[in-house]
């Protein structure tokens, strides 16, 4: 079975359809059969009347022999006034298309009541049939006929009509008759008996072979008439089908057209079918996070780019000028101390730039041990503290006496504070001061105060962005590269906390980080020094 | 020949001034946007060499104001390096961008290239009579045989080269040939004239007393 929507929409209304159909088909059918056998059945007993009034009318004024006496000469003048033998025989006419006939009984016995069958006509056919009417369509075999028996009350038989069907009349036995009409059927005939005037016995005889044959075709015709109406529904039922999974087509069309370079097309919803609207506005608003974080790489990129540029610029520049000319041992000291500059600049970056992409990809993995922030914040001021004193500012710590434990990576957190710190000292002029706090009021936490140039309200939600640089030649000048804060806000994601900052111009700047609670249970703090090597 | 660059990595701007000054020109620096653009509007550079990226005033509004009042060549030096960077700087108003990392003979070549432009020559030959001034080499040649110059001597020569037949006033020469930091005494143009004289010999170049020189054909 295939998945194709259209395919499985055929298939089902095409069932749906189909089973519908031949239950209406078959009832149909079964209604036309009924009409069928009630219309034989009618005509069979209003002929079984004639017989019988046939027969009374017939009784002879001077009976015969030990048994009332008949002469079928009178019963057959009565019947129809043809000669003797006659060639008893009672052509059905076809009935009218389509059944059910509720006036073709009624016309049969009208027919042998009042119209005589004539000469000839019981044989093989020999012209149109006697009503004139046409034989229904495809009709096979020679039409259905009324044919009777009359037993005398002796057994003998009286009177039996003569025709293609005297061979099975003739081998019937009298039936046991009640005076009321009993039936015998058997597929291809209906037989009607019961007694007659003095003890006759009257059997007529109905065969069905043509109205069988009319059923047949009848049915063939519903069959036919249904397997088209599906054939047809089906057919235009794909076509439906196509024309509703259409728009779909179209949406699929302007997705694969929204490549890289063209991002910034939309699916168009105005003229959309209700139900695939949210489709396409949800497709729409993955296109536009799509566009937004390829603008945001492109952006990286080539921020990276240019940060990586420039020191690799010193270092062409500077070596490509040296070789240009023999220079004194001194001027390639100084050339090759700008070379190393560039390169510790540039490898501060790379470092950085993989420390984040990491972060990105989740490749970092914590070490789930529980840290003592305190030891965190210590190791860090102890490193920096030399770069403190040489901008002139003051490094102040305050721990508190109960410990703030977190779940992490003591190399990470120490990147944190280290990297809060390291902004601290660089935005503050010579005597201000960077303070350290930890404090363990209700979750871990950390601050990193300075009283420094502060950041305009303006600068502070683009603080944490990566290259984001308030003052471009502050950044440049004191070796930074765009990228601490940035990683700051990426570590201490990773460490589930929350990083923010509060800024006042020419006051200073609060960085606050907040850390969750450690889970209970934790493997107790093993370590707490031992990454921050 | 005086450049001014502007180059806000001090390494960079360091290396740069040396390169240019070894191969001849006078070299003023400026650091950030607002000293690059006072100093181009303050002086007549031959060349400017700009970065883009700059602090307190961008590469592109520098130019920008530049282009109000002066039509000094600028070569854009940046590390931005995509087409829509290179057509924004070119259609403020720069003569030509480099992107870094860049070759210093190019940047060289490319400064000669524009300095040769703005002064309406095609090629990096000027024959003045009989002298033949080659501009790549800084070399001046009479008959095939190299005249020794000095740095300072040839860029003078070149100087009234490039405006021959018009006057250069004193004033002009000080202003291509001396760094801003130089000290330099009042006569000192008039040394360098009088060894130009006995040096290339002839006449050809005429002094009008109080404004200038003048170089013939």
């Amino acid at each position: 079975m295939t998945k194709s929507i259209r395919g499985r929409l055929q298939w089902w209304y095409g069932s749906i359809l189909s089973v519908a159909l031949t239950c209406f088909g078959s009832l149909v059918y079964l209604q036309a059969e009924r009409d069928m056998r009630d219309r034989a059945m009618r005509q069979s007993l209003a002929a079984l009347d004639d017989l019988a009034a046939g027969l009374r009318a017939a009784r002879p004024r001077h009976p015969r022999g030990g048994h009332p006496g008949f002469r079928g000469e009178s019963l057959l003048e009565n019947a129809g006034g043809l000669p003797l033998p006659a060639e008893l025989l009672f052509p059905v006419p076809p009935p009218p298309q389509p059944p059910p006939p509720a006036a073709d009984g009624e016309s049969a016995g009208g027919m042998f009541r009042g119209r005589p069958p004539r000469p000839g006509v019981g044989g093989p056919r020999q012209g149109p049939p006697p009503d004139g009417a046409r034989p229904p369509l495809g009709r096979r075999g020679p039409p259905d006929r009324l044919e009777f028996v009359i037993w005398n009350p002796d057994g003998s038989r009286m009177l039996q009509s003569r025709g293609p069907g005297a061979a099975v009349l003739a081998s019937l036995e009298r039936p046991t008759a009640l005076p009321e009409p009993q039936v015998r059927q058997t597929d291809q005939a209906l037989q009607v008996f019961q007694l007659g005037p003095a003890d006759t016995v009257l059997l007529v005889h109905r065969t069905l072979s043509d109205d069988r044959a009319g059923l047949r075709l009848f049915g063939g015709m519903i069959a036919g008439i249904g397997g088209l109406t599906i054939a047809t529904a089906v057919l235009g039922g794909r076509w439906i089908a196509g024309r509703m999974v259409r728009p779909i087509d179209g949406i699929a069309g302007t997705a694969a057209t929204i490549s890289a370079a063209r991002l910034d097309r939309r699916i168009e919803t105005s003229g959309l079918e209700q139900e695939l609207v949210p489709l396409a506005q949800v497709l729409n608003q993955t296109f536009e996070r799509l566009q937004l974080s390829f603008q945001q790489l492109t952006q990286f990129t080539a921020d990276a780019s240019h940060e990586l540029r420039t020191p690799l610029a010193v270092i062409h520049a500077e070596t490509e000028l040296a070789l240009l000319q023999p220079r004194t041992a001194e001027q390639y000291q100084d050339i090759l101390r700008t070379c190393l500059r560039s390169a510790e600049r540039m490898r501060g970056l790379v470092d950085a730039l993989l420390l984040l992409a990491r972060g990105d990809a989740r490749q970092l993995q914590l070490t789930g041990t529980l840290v003592d922030l305190r030891d965190v914040a210590g190791e860090a001021c102890a490193q920096l503290q030399s770069r403190a004193d040489a901008a002139g500012v003051r490094l102040e710590l305050i721990n508190p006496a109960v410990s703030a434990r977190v779940a992490g990576d003591a190399d990470l957190l120490g990147q944190i504070v280290g990297n809060l710190i390291s902004n601290g000292i660089q935005h503050t002029p010579g005597g201000g001061t960077v303070r350290v706090q930890v404090s363990n009021p209700e979750q871990p936490e950390l601050q990193v105060v300075d009283s420094g140039c502060g950041i305009a309200a303006e600068y502070l939600p683009r603080i944490f962005d990566r290259f984001y640089r308030v003052d471009e030649s502050r950044g440049r000048r004191s070796g930074g590269n765009g990228l601490g804060l940035a990683i700051c806000r990426s570590l201490a994601e990773l460490h589930g906390a929350v990083i923010e900052c509060r800024s006042e111009p020419d006051k200073g700047s609060v960085f606050t980080v907040q850390f969750p609670q450690p889970p209970r249970g934790l493997a107790s703090d093993q370590t707490v020094n031992q990454g921050n090597g | 020949m005086k450049i001014l660059v502007v180059e806000d990595e001090p390494d960079l701007l360091r290396v740069l001034a040396q390169a240019l000054r070894e191969s001849g020109y006078a070299v003023d620096e400026a650091a950030d946007g607002e000293e690059g653009l006072y100093k181009a509007r303050a002086w007549e550079y031959d060349a400017i060499i700009l970065d883009l990226l700059l602090p307190k005033l961008n590469g592109w509004e520098v130019l920008q104001r530049l282009r109000q009042e002066r039509k000094t060549p600028v070569l854009i030096l940046t590390a931005r390096d995509g087409v829509q960077d290179r057509v924004r700087g070119l259609d403020s108003g720069a003569d030509d961008y480099l992107a870094k990392p860049f070759h210093l003979t190019e940047l060289l070549a490319r400064v000669r290239a524009l300095i040769r432009r703005s002064a309406g020559l095609a090629v990096s030959e000027m024959q003045i009579g009989q002298l033949v001034i080659d501009t790549r080499s800084r070399t001046v040649s009479r008959d095939g045989s190299v005249i020794p110059l000095t740095p300072r001597e040839y860029s003078l020569l070149e100087l009234l080269a490039l405006n021959r037949g018009s006057l250069v006033t004193r004033t002009q020469i000080y202003e291509h040939l001396f760094e801003e930091q130089e000290e330099s005494f009042s006569n000192l143009v008039d040394v360098h004239v009088s060894n130009l004289r006995r040096k290339l010999g002839g006449d050809f170049i005429t002094t009008r007393r109080g404004q200038g020189y003048l170089l013939h054909d």
